[in-house]
């Protein structure tokens, strides 16, 4: 790798980390979800509020009723005692109550309805917030993956564009064995022809080399012709004492 | 040859300045070369190269410890009566460190993508579950028409969660196949450098045994 492409890479390598540290999707999603999930307990905690404000309108409903059917029964009361006064009184109390139960109905209704269409949100928000959670985990999931894939990209890249100069230093190093291989016959040919002297073989060329390699094997063949006689006689030597036995053997069977 | 190794000698000197000197971490970047070359050559065991990254990226200055190491693999290679494959054509044993290198940045990319491959599948599981639960939901609430079609189409979006991520582990499983047919190819490479450098020394030999016989 030259000097000028192994700056580059220390470039690259440190423009990588920084860019790696500046951007992080995971956190965004996480604070997205954070809100969802704030959302979602605001919605909670009005749904709770507004079933409070039910709940005292149901009971003032309730009181309110009660005190109708109890002013209409003070009402007869008074009458058949024939206090008119006392009835109109309590009539009029019942009126006033009766008002004012008119004008909590609606309010009710529209309890009822806020309730409902907070249940409606709270059920939407669940199913948001679930969808929201499965989507983050698989971008972070994906995001890592993407990353661990884009430095596999990277090494291959890098690691292929190494190799094919490691290649040439091997292609290098093959020539230069080539051209000592080629110096090497040189020397030899040049030493079989006698132009070079072989401090080792003096006076060799390559007559004397071939008349020498014929002696050579005619010393060796001598040798083995010397070697087979001894071998011969010393067979027949100890062949004698087996033709001695084969007669006991004979006899044997 | 005296001087082209003493040239040599000096740019390998100027290039570990040059490095040093305009990386952004200073040391950090030698420090995590020469860690990944010891454990490429098998110096390192893999927990320690793991524990030593970590406290590299930390900010950890850790040459004490790497060269502690580096005194015990030569010792325990000593003790063991093996040596280390070493070089005297420099652009070979370089080209050896590169491979070294190369070993240990293959395993940690193996390790990242078997960890992103294990996070993806544990997601898909817990997608598919998730789409099965919000089913039986769907169920529960059949009276309910709307409710009921709005948990399916939860159940339909997480289903498709679910597909996006077997995809992706299907990429990631033949991302690792590229990597071992990467490994097999430096394996290859490390070979053929080291039976080069072999032949070589055998032709020099030669070579001036002939030289000096005339």
């Amino acid at each position: 790798m030259s000097l000028l492409k192994r700056i580059g890479a220390i470039f690259q390598e440190s423009a990588h980390e920084v860019i790696e540290g500046v951007e992080d999707p995971k956190l965004s999603l996480d604070y997205s979800l954070l809100k969802l999930e704030e959302i979602r307990s605001q919605v909670n905690r009005s749904l709770i509020e507004v079933s409070a404000a039910r709940k005292r309108l149901e009971n003032q409903h309730a009181q309110l009723q009660a005190a109708v059917h109890k002013h209409h029964n003070q009402a007869q009361e008074a009458a058949s005692l024939g206090r008119d006064d006392l009835a109109r009184k309590a009539l009029e109390r019942r009126q006033e109550a009766l008002t004012r139960l008119t004008a909590l109905e609606p309010n009710l209704k529209n309890l009822d309805h806020q309730l409902g269409s907070l249940k409606e949100s709270q059920s939407n928000l669940e199913r948001k917030i679930a969808l929201f959670r499965s989507k983050r985990e698989e971008l972070k999931v994906i995001y890592d993956a993407s990353r661990a894939q884009v430095r596999l990209n990277e090494t291959v890249y890098g690691i292929s564009r190494d190799l094919a100069d490691i290649g040439r230093v091997i292609q290098r190093a093959e020539e230069r064995i080539e051209e000592m291989r080629s110096r090497s016959d040189a020397i030899e040919g040049l030493a079989a022809e006698g132009v070079l002297i072989d401090i080792l073989e003096p006076g060799k060329d390559d007559v004397s080399t071939e008349l020498a390699a014929i002696r050579r094997n005619q010393l060796i063949d001598e040798e083995l012709a010397r070697l087979k006689k001894p071998a011969l006689v010393s067979s027949r030597q100890k062949m004698i004492p087996m033709q001695d036995q084969e007669p006991e053997v004979d006899s044997e069977e | 040859m005296f001087l082209q190794e003493f040239f040599e000698a000096a740019v390998d000197e100027l290039r570990r300045f040059i490095e040093e000197t305009l990386s952004v971490q200073g040391p950090t970047h030698r420090l995590r070369r020469q860690l990944r070359m010891m454990y490429g050559r098998g110096e390192v065991p893999r927990e320690t190269f793991y524990q030593l990254l970590g406290k590299l990226e930390k900010g950890y200055y850790i040459e004490g410890e790497l060269q502690s190491l580096h005194r015990q693999a030569v010792r325990r290679m000593e003790i063991e009566g093996r040596a280390g494959f070493h070089s005297h054509n420099r652009e070979i044993a370089r080209s050896l460190d590169r491979l070294a290198i190369h070993q240990a940045i293959i395993d940690e990319t193996r390790m990242r993508l078997n960890l992103a491959l294990s996070q993806v599948q544990t997601q898909r599981q817990w997608a598919r579950q998730q789409a099965d639960d919000f089913m039986q939901r769907a169920k529960a609430a059949m009276p309910d028409e709307t409710s009921a079609r709005a948990l399916l189409e939860v159940r339909l979006q997480l289903l498709d969660h679910s597909h996006l991520l077997e995809q992706r582990a299907a990429a990631l499983q033949n991302d690792l196949l590229r990597l071992e047919a990467l490994e097999m190819r430096l394996g290859m490479y490390e070979a053929e450098l080291m039976i080069a450098d072999s032949r070589e020394r055998l032709a020099r030999e030669e070579l001036s045994l002939l030289r000096l016989r005339q």
